[in-house]
């Protein structure tokens, strides 16, 4: 690598937002297959669905850390 | 240990053990203490591991489809033995075939555009034009007619509002639909998690020619420029697999 190449600048919240992306991708989308073993698909929705709750709650726990800390 | 094979997606076939015809699988062993059936419900409660594996779902795919075509499949399609993997290429095999063609020099990116209700009522506010006169005629009013204009006043701003988000919203839709060649219009993603960003009102996977990627990077940068000013902000992601594309 050029030891030149500046670093690029890290941004927590970026990479949040990719994460959720990742997985309304590969949970929700691609080439549904009736493979041997395979979840059933309401079954994975719930699951989904749980997780996108998790991804919430540690936002807005996230948020309300930010507002409770003190100004400056 | 006993294994099964976790098929990721399918390729052009480049001499892989597991292959029918010009197809080959993208796959890899893993435990049946892990992916068996009963073990495979139970991990997916756990969501540090789903995280993990839905990461690594992504990852491969995503090295893979530096050196070729891939067909992304979902999440835990797992088969018990090679023998079922190749039968499974046997049965599906024109439908795969088509979908290499279609996939062929192409790529998915995600577009998605949100607006911030406060900066884009502020600028509707100083920029609409029926808005300012009767903010001007609000101000000169007796307190009885004032009250009266407020309300007014009020509906119109909520009005021009929702006009201004759905005329930058269709637009958006629009110019981007004469770049590419297949695009699917998706939900849009939950206000809870793109509270930093604003509200979500357009998600729009596409699947574009890799060379008229840059175009669709110079609409996007476009429209910030253009838009900004207004609380509309827009994300390009990609390249992804083209998950959304393959049904």
């Amino acid at each position: 690598m050029d030891d030149n190449t500046p670093l690029e600048q890290f941004d927590p919240d970026k990479e949040k937002v990719l994460l959720s992306d990742v997985l309304d991708r590969v949970l929700n989308t691609g080439v549904t297959i009736s493979g041997d073993i395979t979840i059933g698909i309401a079954d994975e929705d719930l699951i989904y669905c749980s997780l996108r709750l998790m991804l919430t709650s540690v936002d807005k726990l996230r948020q309300e850390n930010l507002n409770d800390s003190p100004e400056s | 240990m006993n294994e099964l094979i976790y098929v990721y997606g399918v390729t052009p076939n480049d001499n892989c053990e597991i292959a029918f015809n010009n197809l080959s699988a993208l796959y890899e062993y893993v435990p049946e203490s892990e992916f068996g059936e009963g073990s495979f419900q139970n991990n997916l409660q756990n969501t540090e591991w789903l995280t993990e594996k839905a990461l690594a779902h992504q990852t491969t795919l995503e090295q893979a489809a530096k050196e070729k075509i891939v067909i992304p499949f979902k999440f835990g399609s797992i088969f018990k033995s090679a023998d079922n993997v190749v039968q499974m290429l046997k049965e599906k095999h024109q439908q795969f075939e088509l979908l290499l063609e279609k996939l062929r020099e192409r790529e998915e990116w995600g577009i998605k555009l949100f607006y911030e209700s406060t900066s884009l009522t502020s600028w509707i506010e100083e920029h609409h034009e029926t808005i300012t006169q009767l903010n001007t005629e609000l101000k000169n009013s007796t307190p009885g007619k004032a009250f009266l204009l407020k309300k007014q006043y009020e509906t119109k701003i909520r009005e021009a509002v929702k006009a201004e988000i759905n005329a930058v919203r269709q637009q958006l839709y629009t110019e981007i639909q004469t770049l590419t060649d297949h695009f699917k219009l998706e939900k849009e993603t939950d206000r809870s998690l793109t509270r930093e960003k604003g509200i979500n009102t357009l998600n729009l996977p596409i699947l574009i020619q890799k060379t008229k990627v840059d175009q669709v990077q110079t609409l996007v940068e476009n429209y910030r420029k253009n838009y900004g000013e207004r609380g509309f902000s827009l994300e390009l992601t990609g390249p992804w697999p083209p998950y959304n594309f393959v049904d």
